[in-house]
């Protein structure tokens, strides 16, 4: 076992001290002088031509600075992936969804800008909408994008190896369709920013973003500016999941009016808003058949895959190509077979939610494989065990797992839950099941082609010594990255935690692509730790002249300097050290050297001491068509159990207990990992018993506030048990990878299977709402007789 | 965004009735959970405001030398829960205070507001139908005392005439000593939730049989409602199984729950079925009663 100082602990976040007294800034905490407040103007209908817009009477209210369409906003296409850019930030000649936008307005006043909003004159020629995949494939559907005929947004079709052989060569064979419903990321806090231009022509966005890299590069193409000259910051943000991973029509339309206006503008996004926009989980519909021998082994798959998208493409393509590549494991299949489509319609648009496109084809799947292990009289988690994926393996789709602690996760839920003295011997209306998953650690390719790296990270030592300053443009979202790379920069230094200090989120800091994937962890600390790595070789360099011992025999431990062979006499060092600072009252007098004496010394020597560092993944994944998606320079895996207890009256579930493990590769901090794993628990559990974006027949979100859209609160969470499963992955940092949003994936079919256990009832419609449950009982119970 | 254009802070409930009268349009205000809500929305109707919110009058808990209890209308729901009066003599409206909203809700939601709100999921309204509580209102030409039953008109509408405030929730002795209640609150989540049905249950018993019974639901129809068939039919009834049965078969005609997009109003009735056995039952153990 590799020995670490700062990692692998349980150390206090940076964020504690601003988030426990609230005095953490968030965008909507910012006011300016002098600052404007905007208002969108958003489609009532769902699908309608625009013939004209008159915003003379906006125009004309005392307090109105500016009032913009796609006259001022331009016809550039933006969206998420550059091949299907489908977006602009006004409407131009029609709206696709209630809640498109047409026009903004900033006034002095938020209360002005919204009564400015109402006087904008449109008059629409109203078009048929569709709001199911099956109304917008029919022949003579209504079309909404001119290029796309039947509303098909994207098709994806993969084979690997030959599923009908090994089907028909399989002993038994299953098939099952599932169906969720669309989701709602409920950040806590809605999107909202700040734009402003300064005296020199400079745009400075704040945001609540996930992304600042990409929203940067967004608005940069959109506002026609150099990528130099668009700053985007983000301040803390309340979550994001996905839902804040691109660049969104409020951000685009607020500097706009910045820029007309010349002045800063604040804009908000209100909760119905929030719905509107999603860019949330799909609603997915998946078809899987799995055959396998009647010892269990895995046979083939074969998936077909209809994805709800919305009126926009958004990350839709990477969606669709994810919900079939990440059945690729964690179990060995030599045979997979996939198509999948993402359709468009008038409702609002689907993206990249916690678990990118996996998280319901691993439901489907996790349930079968308990169906197959009924059928042969198996225990469903021996029959996991049979198949499960090792360290070095190698999916059918050319997807490397270069650790996995998979069969560590499984005995860690094993013993952790009495698996064995509880399955199949749990009272009626009791039940207990499993399920298992695996999640890249960062996307193995930017959003867009490039050779870019994908995060680069400065390190920079202040003058007196004591203290490394890190600077990188990642995303602390709540999730604790900050803290992360603090813990890896002190590490890599060999100083304590206490004397980093750490700046994030901002575009000028460098490159990095941002908190989505669950690259972060991986990939900024991958830079971070080169950075940190380059820092101390430059003081150790400048020590190694000034003792003249050997670079290679000295380290930094604790925020010491450690020799391997004898100790050099270090006086002069210390008495230029103390001279330097005389009059100080913190003069060293340890036995050992300080990192601090060192540092100074370097810097006395070179100037500023500044390492940098930077990541891109190896080349990765296979040569076909799409094979980029799934690819990743590692991968976290789960198991969890799931012990439940079934109302068959009432149809209420109730989530008793969840064990989960997770193998995250090297800690980085322990505490957040389990707070990764309970959260990821408790957006599972919301998923599966609760949520459930709902629509009228207009194309209006009915359920658009959290009072109605119900994510579980502390009450409904369960007793959770997070067992930390630390494998050692050679392509992480200190041996570390991914825990965001691999946590999800076994959660739902966990409650799935546990369901089955206790009554016997499959129910292939999420989420799993009393009602839906009681009825499905009621249908079990009238065909059991 | 709030569109408040008046909002006066009564000093007295005599204050606040006199500001009524001179607002026709104006609307109370206590706890806010509600309004505000409606605020938000946008509701015009709520735009001129009269301000009782900690009216030293409306607060408190008192049980009268006749053992009346009195329940100020601005006593908030965690006030209720805390109340050793509640606790000791009508716990129902414990289980109802500790069910609503969340901490935050029920420090300062009134139960009197969540009367005069005039929903049918108001988790004070059904447990305070079967203790047949009084309200007392106030108006410009004095207090009437008027059975729970007969305030409510209709969805969102109470029978509050100008001018009138509801003071105090009076339950007389007769309705609850040697009474057992429960609630039963069937919502989606373990908190911050409206219920999709609620159930309160009253009881006596004595020698084996059922003396009293007092059966209401919140969400069984456009208000809250006494099951007065189901009542009918099971008074007198003895203590066997035999009874929650015919509870259930008889409350289906006293209710008139709704499809909505949150239930089907098949599922509700089940639920109202269920949860008329359930809270009985419930009540019974309360009673220290057990069917045989």
């Amino acid at each position: 076992m590799k020995d670490f100082d700062v990692i692998r602990t349980r150390a206090h976040r940076l964020d504690t001290p601003d988030k426990a007294t609230g005095k953490a800034v968030y965008v909507d905490d910012i006011d300016k002088p002098g600052m404007l407040y905007g208002a969108l103007l958003q489609s009532p209908h769902a699908h309608a031509n625009i013939i004209s817009i008159d915003t003379s009477k906006a125009e004309a209210l005392p307090g109105v600075k500016a009032v913009v369409t796609s006259k001022e906003a331009g016809s550039i296409k933006y969206g998420v992936s550059p091949a299907r850019y489908d977006e602009t930030v006004f409407a131009i000649d029609k709206v696709r969804y209630v809640g498109d936008e047409i026009a903004a307005v900033a006034a002095i006043s938020l209360e002005i800008a919204q009564k400015a909003v109402a006087l904008i004159e449109v008059e629409y020629e109203i078009l048929p909408a569709v709001f199911t995949i099956e109304d917008a494939m029919k022949d003579g559907a209504p079309q909404l994008h001119e290029d796309f005929p039947k509303n098909l947004c994207a098709e994806v079709h993969h084979e690997f190896g030959d599923v009908e052989k090994a089907l028909a060569e399989s002993d038994i064979v299953k098939t099952t369709t599932v169906k969720n419903k669309r989701q709602d990321g409920a950040c806590i806090e809605m999107q909202g920013c700040i734009a402003e231009f300064d005296r020199r022509g400079t745009l400075t966005l704040v945001s609540g973003t996930q992304v600042p890299h990409y929203v940067q590069r967004t608005v940069a193409m959109v506002l026609g500016m150099d990528i130099g000259k668009v700053r985007v910051k983000k301040p803390y943000v309340g979550a994001g999941f996905g839902i804040k991973a691109s660049a969104n029509p409020m951000e685009l339309a607020c500097c706009i009016l910045a820029r007309e206006t010349n002045k800063p503008v604040k804009m908000n996004y209100t909760r119905d808003q929030v719905f509107k926009l999603a860019r949330a989980r799909h609603g997915f519909t998946h078809t899987i058949t799995t055959g396998a021998k009647k010892d269990g082994t895995l046979m083939a798959l074969k998936h077909e895959c209809w994805l709800d998208g919305g009126a926009y493409s958004s990350f839709g393509i990477a969606t669709v190509y994810y919900a079939g590549s990440l059945l690729g494991g964690p179990y060995k299949l030599p045979n997979m077979k996939y198509d999948g489509y993402r359709v468009y319609n008038n409702k609002p648009t689907c993206g990249a939610q916690r678990g990118h496109g996996a998280v319901i084809a691993r439901a489907t799947f996790e349930q079968q494989l308990d169906m197959i292990a009924g059928d042969l009289g198996m225990d469903p988690l021996e029959l996991r065990v049979k198949n499960m994926m090792e360290a070095g393996d190698t999916t059918c789709n050319d997807l490397n797992m270069s650790s996995f602690g998979m069969a560590e996760c499984i005995d860690a839920v094993r013993n952790g839950s009495g698996w064995d003295e509880k399955k199949g011997k749990m009272p009626n209306g009791k039940g207990i099941g499993m399920a298992c998953g695996f999640f890249v650690s960062g996307a193995g390719y930017p959003i867009y082609r490039s050779d870019t790296y994908h995060g680069t990270v400065i390190v920079k030592l202040t003058e007196d010594g004591g203290t490394a300053l890190v600077y990188t443009a990642s995303a602390e979202i709540g999730q604790g990255s900050d803290t992360a790379f603090a813990m890896i920069a002190a590490e890599a230094l060999g100083i304590p935690l206490e004397n980093v200090r750490l700046e994030s989120g901002d575009t000028d800091m460098g490159v990095d692509l941002g908190a989505y994937s669950s690259r972060q962890t991986l990939m900024t600390g991958h830079a971070t730790k080169e950075a940190a790595e380059h820092a101390k070789a430059q003081v150790l360099e400048v020590l190694s002249g000034l003792l003249n011992v050997p670079v290679e025999e000295m380290d930094i431990k604790n925020g010491f300097i450690e020799f391997k062979n004898e100790t050099p006499d270090i006086t002069d060092i210390r008495t230029r050290y103390i001279k330097e600072h005389r009059g100080w009252i913190d003069n060293p007098d340890s036995e050992k050297l300080t990192f601090k004496e060192a540092s100074r010394m370097a810097f006395l020597e070179k100037g500023s001491i500044v390492g940098t560092g930077k990541y891109k993944p190896h080349l990765l994944g296979g040569k076909f068509k799409g094979a980029a998606v799934g690819t990743s320079p590692a991968y976290g895996c789960s198991a969890q159990v799931a012990e439940v207890s079934v109302d068959v009256e009432t149809g209420q579930i109730t989530i008793e207990r969840i064990t989960d493990a997770h193998d995250c590769g090297k800690a980085i901090n322990m505490t957040s990992v389990e707070g990764q794993m309970e959260g990821s628990v408790s957006m599972g559990i919301g998923e599966a018993m609760h949520e459930e974006v709902m629509f009228d027949d207009k194309g209006n979100v009915l359920n658009n506030d959290l009072a109605e859209y119900k994510i579980v609160t502390s009450m409904d969470m369960p007793q959770v048990d997070a067992v930390v499963v630390e494998s050692d992955e050679p392509n992480g940092p200190f041996g570390a990878k991914e825990v965001g949003e691999g946590a999800i994936m076994p959660t739902i079919p966990a409650i799935l299977n546990a369901v089955y256990d206790a009554i016997g009832v499959r129910v292939f419609e999420l989420p799993l709402t009393p009602e839906r449950v009681y009825w499905a009982i009621q249908e079990y119970q009238k065909k059991a007789g | 965004m709030f569109n408040i254009e008046t909002h006066i802070k009564a000093g007295s409930v005599q204050e606040a009735i006199s500001l009524l009268m001179e607002n026709p349009n104006a609307r109370l205000i206590a706890g806010g959970t509600d309004v505000l809500i409606k605020l938000r929305e946008g509701k015009p109707a709520f735009r001129h405001l009269v301000d009782i919110h900690g009216l030293a009058e409306l607060n408190g808990i008192e049980k009268l030398p006749d053992n009346t209890l009195v329940i100020g209308s601005g006593t908030t729901f965690t006030q209720a829960i805390e109340s050793d009066i509640i606790q000791t003599h009508i716990p129902i409206l414990t289980d109802a205070a500790g069910s609503v909203g969340g901490p935050q809700i029920r420090n300062v939601a009134t139960i009197g507001g969540n009367i005069c709100n005039g929903v049918t999921s108001a988790d004070s309204a059904s447990p305070l139908f079967s203790l047949n509580a009084l309200l007392s209102l106030q108006g410009p030409d004095g207090t009437r005392h008027l059975p729970i039953a007969d305030f409510y008109k209709g969805p969102g509408r109470v029978d509050l005439g100008p001018g009138e405030i509801l003071t105090a929730i009076r339950i007389r002795p007769e309705d609850y000593e040697q009474a057992f209640g429960y609630y039963y609150k069937y919502a989606m989540r373990n908190a911050m939730d409206i219920a999709t049905i609620g159930c309160a249950v009253c009881l006596k018993t004595s020698g084996g049989t059922l003396t009293d019974y007092r059966l209401a639901f919140g969400v069984a129809g456009p208000v809250p409602i006494r099951c007065r068939e189901a009542e009918k039919a099971v008074k007198g009834h003895p203590l066997t199984p035999a009874l929650l049965e015919k509870i259930a078969a008889t409350v289906v005609r006293d209710v008139n729950p709704r499809t909505s997009w949150r239930a089907s109003k098949e599922f509700r009735l089940n639920i109202i079925t269920e949860l008329s056995k359930r809270a009985t039952k419930k009540a019974l153990t309360r009673a220290g009663e057990e069917l045989s």
